[in-house]
């Protein structure tokens, strides 16, 4: 999952397509076979069906937020992008390598 | 983004109204920011949106004197004051703070009668090297702008932000690269060579970005030492720090820099969709205005009862504002909310020679 974490930062830290593909190159050779199937999966748009209803999602995030569903709202309005407007509220991930407090290293 | 509603509706409050010309003092008989010609101007920054051509007579803060010289023409009438020093304007006392914005950068405080207002310009809460700390006033009236008023935006500390830079710039210099970071030639440009670890490489700077770095070490502000990129030699810029405005993303003036990498700082890169607009490899977020605690901070210690909101996310603060209890409304102006879209004045690219 770090690997490719670290792949996807790499790759969306340059609008070049020789450097991503460079950055792929490197990911698909070290990472297991199981994990590489995967991330080309994830690469080329793949989704999983969705667990629960992204309206559960809305209200749980701005819940942890401390954020009122009113401005939430705003908030996704500007981003565009659930996930993204959640990690942008949410209390900052830390990057010790350790899954600290609940969601907010998830 | 909100558009600027029609201004045929006068709003009036003690001390200040919008009128067509901009925020007017009629006990003073002058205007803050007008986006209009007008008799007396009292300009809170150098900005395009706030410092507009063509008014008779300019009031600013003293250390702004020089910037705005060099944006509105030598032959335009401008006089500085020191921050704090009050000026007389008919039946009102005026008296600049500083915004923390960019050099020089001031609020207006109006008083008469007991009774005060503050028109704070743009500001933000953050320290920077490049001019004076935010200084909280209080006021019975406060103008807030908004343009990051959403909590999404909140700024990390700038020594976090410059660490990410500096490792950018590095990274560059192992790979051969130059490294071309936009910013807006005002303000933005000259924080970022502050705050960059100069030891790395050579700098270099757009015209429009010397040309404002020669006005702030005029005003004793330290930057590194920079070159003129027109006047450098081609093919030496592997390993550099190129220092632009946005405008210059995409164009021809970057074929000299040969292999480099693009980056632009601004709070808009806070989001993703944003930076990815832009079409540059990095977005680093360092903004001049403040961020969604920061506006919450400076309405608190402003001690305003009442709080108008002008240019960017004026619907959600005035909301939020209204729930803690203050007296909150939107004002339609003419200041924009995008630092980085707005026109900047790059004429000012000298000859090669």
């Amino acid at each position: 999952m770090k690997q490719f974490a670290e792949l996807y930062s790499a790759m969306d830290s340059t609008t070049k397509i020789n450097i991503k593909v460079t950055a792929m190159e490197k990911y698909l050779q070290a990472a297991p076979a199981a994990d590489a199937a995967w991330a080309v999966y994830f690469l080329r748009g793949g989704k999983l069906r969705a667990p629960f209803p992204s309206k559960m999602m809305r209200g749980w995030a701005a819940e942890v937020a401390g954020v009122p569903a009113w401005l939430f709202a705003e908030c996704y309005e500007s981003v565009g992008d659930l996930a993204e407007t959640a990690a942008l509220l949410l209390p900052q991930p830390c990057h010790c390598g350790q899954s600290s407090s609940a969601i907010a290293c998830f | 983004m909100k558009q600027p509603q029609s201004l045929s509706i006068c709003i009036k409050l003690p001390l200040i109204e919008l009128r067509p010309e901009g925020l007017y003092c009629p006990n003073g008989n002058f205007y803050v920011d007008p986006w209009k010609p007008v008799e007396r101007a009292v300009v809170t920054h150098g900005h395009a949106d706030h410092a507009r051509w063509g008014s008779k007579f300019y009031l600013c803060a003293k250390p702004g004197e020089g910037i705005l010289k060099v944006r509105l023409g030598k032959d335009a009438s401008i006089q500085g004051v020191p921050y704090g020093q009050a000026v007389r304007f008919g039946e009102t006392s005026v008296t600049l703070y500083p915004a923390g914005h960019i050099l020089g950068s001031a609020q207006v405080k109006i008083e008469a009668n007991g009774y005060s207002w503050v028109v704070s310009g743009d500001y933000k809460l953050e320290p920077d090297p490049t001019c004076a700390a935010f200084e909280p006033v209080r006021c019975n009236g406060f103008v807030t702008e908004a343009t990051f008023a959403l909590p999404i935006y909140r700024w990390a500390a700038d020594t976090v932000t410059f660490g990410m830079i500096n490792d950018w710039w590095r990274e560059n210099c192992q790979q051969n690269r130059a490294s071309v970071l936009y910013g807006y030639s005002l303000g933005k440009a000259q924080r970022l060579l502050a705050g960059v670890d100069s030891s790395i490489g050579p700098i270099y700077t757009h015209g429009a970005v010397e040309r404002l770095n020669d006005v702030y070490r005029n005003e004793g502000i330290a930057l590194p030492k920079t070159t003129y990129a027109l006047a450098a030699t081609a093919g030496k810029f592997a390993g550099s720090l190129v220092v632009a405005p946005p405008a210059m993303n995409g164009s021809t003036w970057l074929r000299r820099f040969g292999d480099f990498s693009t980056a632009m700082a601004s709070g808009w890169m806070q989001v993703r969709g944003h930076r990815r607009r832009r079409a540059v490899d990095r977005g680093f977020i360092l903004s001049d205005p403040a961020d969604w605690p920061g506006l919450l901070q400076a309405v608190r210690e402003s001690g305003a009862e009442t709080v108008w909101v002008t240019h960017g996310y004026i619907d959600p603060l005035v909301r939020w504002l209204r729930e803690q209890g203050l007296a909150a409304e939107g004002l339609a102006t003419h200041f924009e909310n995008d630092e980085d879209l707005q026109s900047e004045p790059l004429d000012s690219e000298p000859n090669a020679s």
